[in-house]
Order: structure tokens, then C-alpha cells, then sequence
């Protein structure tokens, strides 16, 4: 038995299922796919990461010309919040 | 209780875990009766609206995962419109923020409707479910069992009112989702709760395939309504 992902068929017609592998066809297709789904996640989350350091340094910057963080939080909002790594696997 | 115009088509429950399910011969194969006995065809022209309700797992053990979910309704993958609407952030939203807040996906060839990473539920460690719990039927239940893996709900729903080139759909989904796997994670703001896709289709409405594609095994229940444009389904 190979590792090829599985694949199932309903059919309406007659109520069979079928379950078989993928062709090499198709799974040049998947393996397409989600390459292309990996890329782009590694572009938003470094589109995010761009958006929150620049929001970050903008925020510095006014508190550099002397405004407290309350004038600032109340121009611009609250400083960017890091989002938080997985927590420790449960016990 | 008059007839009505809706149906549950198709229930497909995925035993088996695999990547790729299709449905097939979903048009004029099945009629369904009316109270007075009078049969209908469930086809493209007298039930020409699809809801796909899907309850899912998705095996991922790793969240830090690029990952996809491709819904077709008809057609092949080139036939399919590469400008797709989304919305996916995890982070909670209000209605009156969401006008602004979609992507317009255009220039990424698409091969049906597309919703990206964001409602793939995973296996997670995170979750602190706790140590091992025995079930009502005596089986012992690890903390990452399957049976304590996150389900995730998808609501898809067509229109195919030309006879060409349909507007796609309209979906959503809820799951959890929020964070990775890595250890040195600095940014995830874009996995799970919800998203939504907006697609067309130059295929034909008279399809006979609903193929739904996942980067990662699926396994759940697939529910296939219909509604139809008169009263043809019996209620008693």
C-alpha cells in the first residue's frame, strides 16, 4: 500500500461508495495546491508582521515628540497586541 | 404538513479518512414525491439551489501548515473564476467592520471555491483538555483522541440561476484554530473561526459532481440539501 492520499466517490444513482487512491495525475494537483497554500501563508503572516512593526514604530515615534500613552492610545488606538505562541501541551 | 421545498438530498457520512470526496450523479438520478403522489426530478432546473452542510475533522496534527479547502460545484478546475472574496482573520469582528475587511483574491488560480487555511480545525495540544478520561463506554480517551479533536462546521450555499455562468457561492464555517504549533510563532492572526468565498463558474448548471478537496484527511458527515423552485416535496 502506498502513502497516496485517499479519495472517495458517493454515488447518488446507485448509493456506492468508493474509496481508492489518488492518480499520479491528481496528485500532482494536491501536492500544487497546497504549495501554493504554504506560500501564501507565509506571506500574510509576513504582511501581519510588516503591519504591526510599522504600527509599532509609528506609535514610538509620537511618543518621541512627548505625548503620553493615553494621547497616543487615543489618536491611534491601542498598541499592536503580539499573538500569543501555543500553549504548553496539556499534562 | 403541506409539501415543501426542500430537501436533505444526500447524507454522506466519511467513515474512512481521505482527502478528496465527490458526489456524484447528483441530478436527475433521484426524484422525490409530493403528498398527492406526484414525482419530481431533482435536477439543475427544479431544484436549483444547493446547501452543502459539512461537519469535519480534518486530521492535522501540525497547525504550522499552509493548507486548503476547495469546494467545486460542476466543472473541472480551469472552468473555475480565479477572483475569489474571503475573509478569514480569526480575531472577533462585528458586523457593522466587515465591509472593509475582505480580500478580493484575484490572480491566484483557483480551482473551485476556495477557503484557504481558514476553517481547518486541527488536533491540538494546547487545547488542555486535561489527562486521559474514560467515555460512557468504558474506553479510555487520551487527551488528543480523536473523539476530543474540534469539528468544524462548513455551510456552503449556491444559486445557480443562469445557465451558464453561475455567481458561485456564498459560505461559512466556525472551527478552532488559533495558533501553531511552532515555538517560535510571532504572527498567526489568520487561521480559523470563519471565512467566506465568493466564486463563478463558466461550467455548466446542469452539473452532476459536487468535489470537495482538502489539503488534509477529512473525515465527518456530508449533508446535501436542495430547494427547489415549487412546493414538490411531500411533508407528511
Amino acid at each position: 500500500m502506498s502513502d497516496k492520499p485517499l479519495m472517495a466517490i458517493f454515488d447518488c444513482a446507485t448509493g456506492e461508495e468508493t474509496i481508492r487512491e489518488m492518480t499520479d495525475e491528481e496528485l500532482v494537483i494536491h501536492n500544487d495546491t497546497l504549495a501554493q497554500a504554504e506560500e501564501e501563508n507565509a506571506a500574510r503572516q509576513a504582511a501581519a508582521e510588516q503591519e504591526r512593526a510599522d504600527a509599532a514604530a509609528g506609535r514610538q515615534k509620537l511618543l518621541d515628540l512627548g505625548l503620553s500613552e493615553d494621547e497616543v492610545t487615543a489618536l491611534v488606538g491601542p498598541a499592536p497586541v503580539e499573538p500569543e505562541p501555543e500553549p504548553a501541551p496539556a499534562v | 404538513m403541506t409539501n415543501q421545498n426542500w430537501i436533505l438530498q444526500q447524507h454522506y457520512h466519511a467513515q474512512n479518512a481521505t482527502t478528496n470526496v465527490t458526489i456524484q450523479n447528483i441530478n436527475n438520478n433521484q426524484q422525490v414525491l409530493d403528498d398527492a403522489g406526484q414525482a419530481t426530478w431533482i435536477n439543475g432546473g427544479n431544484f436549483p439551489v444547493y446547501r452543502l452542510v459539512m461537519k469535519l475533522n480534518f486530521e492535522v496534527s501540525n497547525m504550522n501548515s499552509g493548507s486548503y479547502l476547495i469546494i467545486r460545484f460542476g466543472g473541472n478546475s480551469s472552468q473555475w473564476d480565479n477572483d475569489v472574496l474571503h475573509r478569514d482573520m480569526a480575531n472577533t469582528f462585528y458586523a457593522n467592520q466587515e465591509y472593509s475587511s475582505y480580500t478580493n483574491d484575484v490572480g491566484n488560480s483557483r480551482q473551485g471555491l476556495y477557503f484557504g487555511h481558514t476553517v481547518l480545525s486541527a488536533q491540538y495540544s494546547g487545547y488542555g483538555w486535561g489527562s486521559t478520561v474514560t467515555a460512557t463506554d468504558g474506553t479510555s480517551v487520551g487527551s488528543t483522541d480523536v473523539k476530543r479533536w474540534a469539528n468544524t462546521v462548513i455551510d456552503v450555499n449556491t444559486y445557480h440561476q443562469n445557465g451558464n455562468w453561475f455567481p458561485g457561492c456564498v459560505g461559512s464555517s466556525s472551527g478552532i484554530y488559533n495558533g501553531q504549533s511552532a515555538s517560535n510563532v510571532t504572527s498567526d492572526a489568520y487561521c480559523a473561526s470563519w471565512g467566506l468565498g465568493i466564486s463563478g463558474t463558466t461550467a455548466s448548471a446542469s452539473f452532476t459532481n459536487i468535489e470537495i478537496g482538502s489539503s488534509y484527511s477529512m473525515r465527518g458527515d456530508f449533508l446535501l440539501y436542495r430547494a427547489a423552485n415549487g412546493n414538490y416535496v411531500g411533508g407528511s
